[in-house]
């Protein structure tokens, strides 16, 4: 009890000091966290419906990465990606990267770098393979479902599909058992639409914040198995992984830059219910 | 990630610090030369991304498959340049093709999987009832109900809104509201975390934070 008061007061002096950057330098968790939560196994997530399809992975099932954001999102959409490659990773679940953004590269380069342990158990092309830039919206993940190499002739540094031991035997839906898009737009209603809705094929959205609206119902009807909502479901994902990271880190941050904007709604809404009889 | 040790990638750091302060020079003091000169290199540089990687994108998919022999490739390809006929006047009209046939590929395909989550699993999940006996899913349940019914009501146009109509037609103009409201507050999260990774790449790059 006395720890956590020290905690806080700590935590209220360095508040004063540098407000929003100083959570940044020492995080400390001393705001309400709401992402906390006990470690667990999120590959084998049952959904809080029984209209859910489980979430679970077993060695040796085929997923893909959609990688549906920019360079400009990374904080809000990476870190709930590193921590799904990490899960799926460690559990033998091979894994096909791709991506609608020209800066694909960059963020596969980064999860590598975020995810580099596990990275460096796998093996390219048996374990996990990188498609790179994907174009055409939702008719071009319309024909991935039916015909990968026709979308993806190469992998991203050239070397043909059927060259690639772990795409040797890929080429349709049939053969991936579960879609992770990650997005900043529609990419994920693309998988939803034209992977969920049509053949079955399991998906979880890991999203930015504005995603939360509109991918609700779809979680809620059992359409995904999964959501994360922005660098807050990044943090929980991280929380029940036990691996706090950059999402946790900014949590702090990002809860005292609400509070200051509820104060300011709290105030504008005062002077506006205070001046509204003096105007009329 | 660690804080780059390579001379080259140090200066690609610093170089991207410089920007960024250059881009929040307009939001923080006002438009000025520095801000132009990094929004100008900003859309120079995305630019010629697009093109490698639109370039580099159509040969791996299109151009390389067709000297290999797929000769039916030979058809996007010619549908694809047709659009540039848009540049020239007289031959406008032949970019309507290309941009008639997405157009109507684009709504087929999309038609087929918006049926069963947007409407069809979008009702079910709502009429459904709890099937625990809890306080709490039961009042989400209502809560919903009257939510969506209210909700529609207020898009009937037909009768005015008055009589019985009144109430539940104001009832759903509240929930429409609460529903933008937390759409735009997810918007201003989002922001908010954009704003902050921004703060932890200026915090970084100083040294200030691990990286």
């Amino acid at each position: 009890m006395r720890n956590e008061r020290v905690h806080l007061v700590k935590a209220g002096r360095h508040r004063q000091e540098g407000l929003l950057l100083d959570p940044l330098r020492r995080p400390d968790g001393a705001l309400p966290q709401p992402h906390r939560a006990a470690r667990q196994d999120i590959t084998q997530h049952e959904g809080p419906v029984g209209r859910h399809k489980p979430a679970h992975v077993e060695q040796g099932n085929i997923a893909i990465i959609n990688f549906g954001y920019g360079v400009s999102a990374w904080s809000e959409c990476h870190p709930g990606v590193t921590v799904c490659a990490k899960a799926l990773f460690r559990n033998g679940v091979k894994v096909i990267f791709m991506g609608p953004h020209y800066d694909v590269g960059l963020t596969m380069a980064r999860l590598q770098d975020t995810v580099s342990e596990d990275f460096a158990g796998k093996e390219y092309g048996v374990d996990w393979v990188y498609l790179g830039y994907i174009t055409g919206g939702e008719t071009a993940i319309s024909q991935l479902a039916n015909d990968m190499r026709s979308i993806f002739p190469t992998d991203a540094y050239g070397t043909p599909l059927d060259d690639i031991p772990m795409m040797r035997d890929v080429n349709t839906y049939a053969e991936i058992d579960l879609v992770l898009s990650s997005d900043t737009g529609d990419w994920g209603d693309y998988f939803l639409r034209q992977w969920q809705s049509t053949y079955g094929t399991r998906l979880a959205e890991v999203g930015i914040a504005m995603l939360a609206s509109s991918m609700m119902p779809y979680y809620l009807a059992g359409n995904l198995f999964g959501l994360s909502v922005g660098s807050r479901g990044g943090a929980e994902l991280e929380a029940l992984i036990g691996e706090p990271g950059d999402a946790t880190v900014s949590m702090d941050s990002i809860s005292l830059s609400h509070i200051l904007l509820v104060l300011a709604i709290v105030l504008a809404n005062i002077g506006y219910f205070a001046t509204r009889g003096r105007e009329g | 990630m660690a804080y780059p040790t390579v001379p080259i990638e140090i200066l690609g750091l610093w170089i991207g610090w410089l920007y960024m302060l250059m881009i929040y020079s307009y939001p923080l003091y006002k438009e000025n030369p520095a801000y132009r000169f990094g929004e100008h290199s900003f859309i120079a540089i995305y630019l010629a991304v697009s093109a490698v990687v639109n370039i580099t994108n159509v040969m791996r998919i299109a151009i390389t498959p067709m000297l290999q022999g797929q000769w039916m490739y030979i058809i996007p390809i010619i549908l694809g340049f047709m659009i540039y006929t848009l540049l020239w006047t007289d031959y406008r009209w032949l970019s309507r093709y290309p941009i008639a046939i997405l157009v109507g590929a684009g709504f087929g395909v999309g038609m087929r999987g918006t049926i069963k989550p947007n409407i069809l699993d979008a009702i079910i999940d709502t009429i459904t009832a709890p099937i625990a006996g809890d306080f709490l899913p039961w009042l989400n349940y209502v809560f919903i109900g009257i939510g969506m019914l209210c909700s529609i009501l207020y898009f009937l146009l037909t009768y005015e809104h008055t009589g019985a109509l009144g109430a539940p037609t104001r009832i759903g103009r509240l929930f429409i509201m609460v529903g933008l409201g937390a759409y735009f507050g997810n918007t201003v999260l989002f922001r908010f975390t954009m704003l902050t990774g921004r703060a932890q790449f200026f915090l970084q790059v100083l040294k200030i934070i691990p990286m």
